[in-house]
């Protein structure tokens, strides 16, 4: 599939732009010696994000900058490290190493790779610092520069063995400095692990150590941004290392010859210098922006504005009819036409600003599933669908980080090794399925797998072992929302990929603050289905506005096949009662609204009114209304926002009069008047 | 319309103490509310039915794009459904962070109570609730309604609660 990316680059760089100056800002206030659990789980979420999306795009450099930020963060958050003043100004310095490189990829100065690996490694020494196992690495290379990371499964008839193990790691020892950075626990447990090398100078001495001992598909090598070799000795600055854990990283590049560099390295020194240059802030990047990114409010607020506009015009048509013809009369009726179409422009224009269609947001995925599955060594098929689909631009920018993140989930955990799935009787080459409709009230995006699908025990274990109440007679639906906690990880492994308990939780915030749920449905062995539904609080849809008696509804037009007054004879009558509408052969039952809705005056007889044959979800059937009045686009309004979710309607909105209607709920009046059916 | 409190009884000016509240007649009854409750008074405009709902829901208005729900307080506190007549107004509150219009047959007054003013009502039958207290201004009883409460009542089923939990 052939794929230009370079049109959502633009959006790449401001999401990540407005990211890294939300790490600044908390970095420039944060007070290093009692540093906000929050500040640090912000920007720990911040520098996840820009990776995720970096990554999606292929910005290699960028993913390992902000990695190896994450990694330092997730061992502040996780209270493994203390905060310190050194991280605020590492911290500042990878800021200004990933502008330079996010400027670089827009068109600015070439981008300054040493810059950024020093900042990355600068972040590692730190993370490393304090790290119980950084002392077990004595690096014994020459060449810190090469770094590969493993993670592999062993071979079961491996794992079992400790003579067999122990001959793995000296030859990985014998390659270069080895670091265990993961392992399963129990000798001959079932789990990934994961090493990494210094020194090969490249991976194939690695790949032949460790294919002697896993399965195949089993096996995945990456060459890693090595942070400086975690050793005292080797630094060139002797006199800073003699003190053990905290001297493991490099002066300041920019700091000023006469600024001592830390000669006090305890956390709580106060370093000389306070912050950054601060040419990092100058926003001058001339013609970057062909675009503004304008808060959903403001445009809210616009649209709003321009409906109360509309109403104002139709309030001055009416006195104007009111008024006597003269040639005064005549000049504002021409003026109050103007009016009338500079206002409906208007109107449309604004509505035209939100409204881009989902396949947006899926254009993303065909490189990220592409990369990832190769990084995972698991032969993906990506399948997009509705993307078609309109949806509103504020909610657009809002489901991309939380499907990034169902994606990748559903790549790394749910759909297994080629080999895996061959054992299990599936076909090698796994399905992801991308996916979206309009239900409702609801947009519905669903990430599908046909992978291992959930696993029950390991949620609860997990849960468990973050002390959340997790018994056994949870049913399945629970358990799964219990991934949704935060930290909570099932992956046996933290890659660079997932699996370190940060994306789920996110993705259930970010939806909820839509107003919308997830809904996760799996099966083990079968694959795995996250539904996300979204309410369209903030959608337009075309809508027909239908008469009932002296009401007026609206249906939206997506789920409206056609219109057409009933002739008597399709119309079937059981027990002297109208029942059913004969259409093409099939009987759909007929939904009175006037009845439906208890609305005073509206036509009974069937061949009376019109009928609009609706259909939702494969089910069928007719609404019958007086009248058809117009067809429009309309603002979905909540009504939930001040009232409640009413049976029968998705939402409301505004007429042109001013007047609020109500908008149908074309699924559930079907399956409403289907379950009356069976009832009956 | 009422003035200020009456001198003979009070000081001259309202205290630190006092608070303001907007009177209103229903029926031939006066009521008040918090004015802090008060986001704005609109003249009266017929609501749009919202089948299903309670009759005291007379249905749901636009705010300025917001829908907002019109409660008919006659109604509710049993003095009949609504008449509308030149003095009808839509009194808007706002109840925690949601917008709710109150019909109501004309707008008194603003008065200043002191606390003390407000007296207890006694036990009334089922039905009545919600009252905060009586007070008397020149004369007239005025029913202060505790209209956070009211309006949070569950026979008005206005409000579903907080947003309905995943996880089906």
């Amino acid at each position: 599939m052939s794929l230009d990316l370079s049109q959502f680059h633009q959006l790449f760089f401001e999401e990540a732009g407005e990211h890294l100056q939300n790490i600044e800002a908390i970095l420039l206030r944060i007070d290093p010696r009692h540093a906000a659990q929050e500040d640090v789980a912000e920007i720990f979420r911040a520098a996840h994000s820009i990776k995720g999306s970096g990554a999606t795009f292929g910005f290699e450099d960028v993913a390992a900058l902000m990695h190896a930020m994450e990694e330092l963060l997730d061992r502040v958050r996780k209270g493994e490290l203390p905060f310190d003043e050194r991280m605020v100004e590492a911290g500042l310095a990878a800021c200004d190493a990933l502008r330079n490189l996010l400027d670089a990829r827009r068109g600015g100065p070439p981008a300054d790779a040493a810059r950024a690996r020093e900042a990355a490694a600068r972040l590692a020494a730190l993370a490393q610092g304090a790290a119980p196992s950084a002392t077990a690495g004595a690096v014994a290379g020459k060449d810190v520069g090469t770094a590969w990371e493993a993670v592999f499964r062993l071979a079961r008839v491996v794992a079992g063995s400790e003579l067999l193990v122990d001959n793995m790691l000296q030859e990985l020892a014998r390659l270069g400095a080895c670091e265990v950075l993961e392992r399963p626990g129990p000798l001959g447990g079932d789990g990934s692990w994961r090493v990494r090398i210094h020194g090969p100078e490249d991976e194939a001495g690695l790949r032949a150590v460790l294919e002697l001992v896993t399965d195949p598909g089993e096996l995945v090598i990456r060459a890693v941004d090595a942070p400086p070799a975690p050793t005292a000795d080797e630094t060139p600055y002797e006199e800073e290392a003699e003190d053990g854990s905290y001297t493991l990283f490099e002066p300041f590049p920019q700091l000023p010859a006469d600024v001592p560099a830390h000669d006090e390295p305890r956390p709580e020194a106060v370093d000389g210098d306070t912050a950054p240059p601060q040419e990092a802030h100058a926003m001058s990047r001339g013609g970057a922006d062909a675009s503004i990114r304008v808060s959903v409010d403001k445009v809210e607020e616009l649209a709003n504005l321009v409906g109360e506009l509309v109403i104002t015009r139709s309030i001055l048509n009416e006195l104007a009819g009111e008024m006597e013809a003269t040639e005064l009369f005549d000049r504002l009726m021409n003026g109050l036409g103007l009016l009338e179409r500079n206002t409906r422009e208007l109107q449309s224009s604004v509505m035209a600003i939100r409204m881009v269609p989902v396949a947006n947001v899926f254009a993303r995925f065909p490189r990220l599933v592409h990369d990832l599955g190769a990084r995972l060594g698991k032969r993906v098929r990506l399948r997009l669908e509705g993307e078609q689909a309109e949806l509103d631009k504020s909610l657009v920018e809002r489901i991309v980080d939380p499907l990034t993140h169902l994606v990748r989930n559903a790549l790394d955990h749910g759909i297994e090794s080629p080999a895996a799935r061959r054992a299990a009787g599936k076909p090698e080459e796994g399905e992801l399925v991308l996916r979206a409709l309009h239900q409702g009230s609801y947009i519905l995006v669903e990430v599908e797998d046909d992978g291992a699908g959930l696993s029950r025990e390991r949620i609860l274990a997990s849960a468990r072992a973050r002390g959340l109440p997790a018994s056994d007679a949870l049913s399945d639906a629970e358990v799964w929302q219990l991934i949704f906690e935060p930290g909570l990880s099932t992956a046996e492994t933290v890659t660079e990929v997932s699996g370190r308990g940060v994306g789920m939780d996110v993705v259930k915030r970010n939806i909820a603050e839509l107003g919308g749920q997830v809904e996760i449905r799996s099966l083990p062995g079968r694959g795995t289905r996250i539904g996300v539904r979204l309410p369209l609080t903030l959608a337009i849809a075309d809508g027909l506005v239908v008469g009932v008696g002296d009401e007026l509804y609206v249906i939206p037009l997506g789920f409206v096949g056609e219109t057409l007054q009933a002739p008597p004879e399709a119309i079937g009558r059981i027990g002297g009662q109208p029942r059913t509408l004969r259409v093409q052969g099939d009987y759909l039952p007929v939904i009175e609204l006037g009845r439906r809705f208890a609305v005073p005056g509206a036509h009974a007889e069937w061949t009376e009114g019109i009928m609009v044959l609706v259909e939702a979800n494969g089910a069928r059937a007719a609404l019958l209304v007086d009248t058809l009045v117009d067809q429009r686009q309309v603002v979905i309004k909540s009504l939930e926002a001040n009232f409640r979710k009413v049976a029968g309607f998705s939402a409301a909105t505004v007429l042109g009069n001013g007047k609020v209607a109500l908008i149908l709920d074309v699924a559930a009046l079907i399956d409403g008047a289907r379950a009356a059916g069976l009832a009956a | 319309m009422f003035d200020a409190e009456p001198a003979a009884d009070r000081d001259d000016t309202p205290s630190a103490t006092a608070r303001e509240f907007i009177a209103f007649a229903l029926a031939d009854e006066m009521y008040a509310v918090d004015i802090l409750s008060v986001r704005e008074i609109r003249a009266h405009e017929p609501a749009t039915r919202i089948a299903g709902a309670p009759p005291v829901v007379r249905g749901v208005i636009n705010l300025r794009g917001v829908i907002v729900p019109v409660v008919d307080l006659r109604l509710h506190l049993g003095l009949g459904a609504a008449q509308v007549g030149p003095a009808t107004v839509i009194v808007v509150l706002q109840i925690d962070e949601r917008l709710v219009g109150v019909q109501v047959d004309a707008l008194a007054d603003v008065v200043a109570l002191e606390p003390a003013a407000i007296r207890p009502a006694p036990e009334f039958g089922a039905g009545i609730r919600h009252v905060r207290g009586l007070a008397e201004v020149e004369g007239q009883t005025l029913v202060v309604l505790d209209i956070e409460a009211l309006m949070c009542s569950p026979e008005l089923a206005l409000f579903a609660g907080g947003p309905e939990r995943g996880g089906t």
